[in-house]
């Protein structure tokens, strides 16, 4: 009998706990759930995003979570079982989830599936950089400083928003170096370092001296590579400070921007594009880059905030 | 095309390239083979090489030198050896079954560990590594010197672990032994081999090589440890001993093949920026099967391997 009370009062003081804490998490605070390709601390792409889940936790108290190393076949069941769970903005992150986040935006209409850098998709919310944009600047960066005319591009796999970053790449660098040659390669795994670095010293030994990985937790081989060799990298998707320059595609700020929407009730399924608007969208340039190129790169994030120079 | 082939610095490129990606492949490829022959399917290998190379930055970390990463590295394969042993061998549980659970528990383990005992997670780590060794006179011929004469110690070992399991397997009683284990237990037994020591023995001996292979990632490639970083590198030496008929040369051969065409398909990828990338990717593993169909005819595997040794059964 006694035990039977105890129970049962551990049960009441279980309840009111629970009542009490409910309030903490505020009624319109969205509940937000991400699938990750990879792992939250690789200092790239998965690390950004998760900063922007846990600055949404700050700001509006959210109840987050998140999944690390989702496999491509298991992404529509991680995402459809936070939507399940009740999770209001169920996020997979990286262009590789579109197809997974569409068939998820069908089966739960009441979630909203956000897929940053996603290509446009029915039924789900992408938000992407204007890839080309950022692109155009590193590239513009590589050719003041490449010496041999030649520089390249790695990722694990060929999809949209890489085109779009290379185009840019391209055009920028051959603004500089008309008879520039861009070199792109892929090695088919984000995270294998080893053959990331295999990958870039065979990028160099064809003669390319400047290097952009798009790259998760693998981008490390590519710039100890290019440590080794003599060649420069710059960086997209992560910031270190061996790169010439970085541009800074902000996923978590594009993360706060959706939970904005969607605390205001606003955030539809549609594509959004965050254009280069603010000159600290660059990162800082390391001081080997001289001050000619810094201001060839200054030159041409002006004119594309003027809508001088666009890529559409 | 092809120009890679004639350009002297290119193709040692190129081939420096094959060895490096080869040398874990073999380390894991002979481990498993010696498992293999004593009749014990290790198809663990996956994880002792993420457990080895956890291992070798633990050590290289903590000690400051990559001996002791080297020393922890077969700590960590001993350790998963014996896992497998006592469950495979002794508990007789489907070795297939508790080869999956080891590549399972090593991918969760070391990646919760590594935020643990790194700042920052692994890969923001810059360990002391083993330095390439020039062996004098013969580094500077040309095209080879640079490719097989200028590594560092753990490619030598490589190449020592094959000749090691070669001549052991064929050359040594032990050897003998281990392949009448391998192929019929029973008898075995009855003429007085120790059946369940000598499997324990290639268990534990293998599943530490298989653990180097890790060690040679973290302390000549990469010098750090990132979640994961093993890539499929033990399924694919699993198939380097299938390709091998279970013969330490051949699968040596094999593992040097699966190097080979995964530097030729980095190289040929940007050369025919026209031809899907994934064409070139999958390129090492249409030549296995090709090499699997052609080449090779029926293939042998040790007939008892995979089936726990009872000796109470007839």
């Amino acid at each position: 009998m006694r035990r039977q009370l105890k129970s049962a009062a551990f049960a009441a003081v279980t309840a009111a706990a629970t009542l009490i804490a409910l309030p903490a998490t505020a009624q319109d605070a969205p509940r937000v759930a991400a699938a990750l390709p990879g792992i939250v601390t690789d200092k790239a792409f998965n690390e950004n995003i998760y900063d922007g889940l846990v600055a949404i936790e700050d700001k509006y108290g959210s109840d987050i979570a998140y999944t690390e190393n989702v496999s491509q076949a298991t992404q529509v069941e991680v995402m459809s079982d936070y939507a399940r769970r009740g999770y209001d903005i169920v996020i997979g992150a990286g262009g590789e989830y579109t197809d997974a986040a569409e068939r998820v935006a069908e089966n739960f209409p009441e979630t909203t599936v956000v897929v940053p850098n996603g290509a446009p998709t029915p039924g789900v919310t992408t938000i992407n950089y204007n890839n080309p944009e950022f692109g155009y600047l590193l590239g513009v960066v590589a050719g003041g400083m490449s010496k041999t005319g030649v520089i390249a591009a790695l990722s694990a796999q060929k999809f949209a928003a890489f085109d779009n970053v290379v185009d840019g790449y391209r055009r920028g660098f051959q603004s500089v170096q008309p008879d520039g040659e861009v070199l792109v390669a892929y090695t088919n795994d984000w995270a294998d370092v080893a053959l990331a670095k295999e990958a870039a010293y065979n990028l160099i030994s064809k003669d390319a001296d400047v290097l952009m990985p798009y790259l998760d937790g693998a981008w490390v081989g590519v710039v100890q590579a290019a440590q080794e060799r003599g060649a420069h990298t710059v960086g997209i998707l992560h910031e270190s400070e061996s790169n010439l320059v970085s541009a800074r595609l902000d996923f978590a700020r594009a993360l706060m921007m959706a939970a904005d929407l969607y605390a205001e009730g606003k955030l539809e399924p549609k594509d959004y594009v965050i254009h280069l608007t603010q000159d600290e969208q660059l990162g800082d340039f390391n001081a080997i880059v001289p001050e000619e190129v810094q201001a060839m790169a200054r030159d041409a994030i002006q004119k594309i905030k003027s809508g001088e120079l666009t890529f559409d | 095309m092809f120009d890679f082939l004639t350009d002297a610095s290119q193709l040692a490129d190129v081939l420096g390239t094959a060895l490096r990606l080869s040398i874990p492949l073999i380390f894991a490829a002979m481990g498993g083979l010696l498992c293999e022959r004593s009749g014990v399917f290790n198809i663990a290998l996956e994880g002792q090489i993420l457990f080895g190379a956890f291992g070798a930055a633990v050590g290289a970390y903590y000690f400051g030198t990559p001996y002791m990463g080297l020393l922890i590295a077969i700590a960590f394969g001993a350790l998963s050896g014996v896992l497998l042993a006592v469950l495979g061998v002794t508990l007789r549980v489907n070795q297939i079954v508790v080869g999956i659970a080891i590549i399972l528990f090593a991918a969760g383990f070391t990646s919760f560990m590594s935020r643990l005992l790194f700042p920052g997670g692994g890969n923001s780590l810059k360990l002391n590594g083993f330095e390439n060794i020039d062996i004098p006179v013969l580094s500077d011929i040309p095209v080879l010197g640079p490719v097989l004469f200028s590594q560092n110690g753990l490619v030598y070992g490589a190449l020592f672990a094959v000749i090691a399991v070669h001549f052991v397997l064929f050359r040594t009683r032990v050897g003998m032994s281990i392949r009448a284990v391998g192929e019929s237990p029973a008898a075995a037994d009855a003429a007085g081999i120790h059946v369940f020591g000598l499997r324990y023995a290639c268990v534990i001996v293998g599943s530490s090589m298989a653990a180097l292979g890790g060690a040679y990632l973290v302390l000549t490639q990469v010098l750090l440890f990132s979640d994961n970083m093993s890539a499929g590198k033990g399924f694919i030496a699993l198939a380097a001993i299938v390709l091998g008929r279970w013969q330490p040369r051949i699968a040596f051969m094999a593992c040097l093949l699966f190097g080979f065409f995964d530097a030729v398909q980095l190289r040929l990828q940007f050369d025919q920026p026209e031809i899907p990338f994934q064409v070139f990717a999958a390129l090492p593993y249409l030549v296995a099967i090709l090499a699997l169909v052609g080449l090779m005819g029926q293939a042998n595997p040790p007939a008892s391997v995979g089936r726990p040794y009872d000796r109470e059964m007839r």
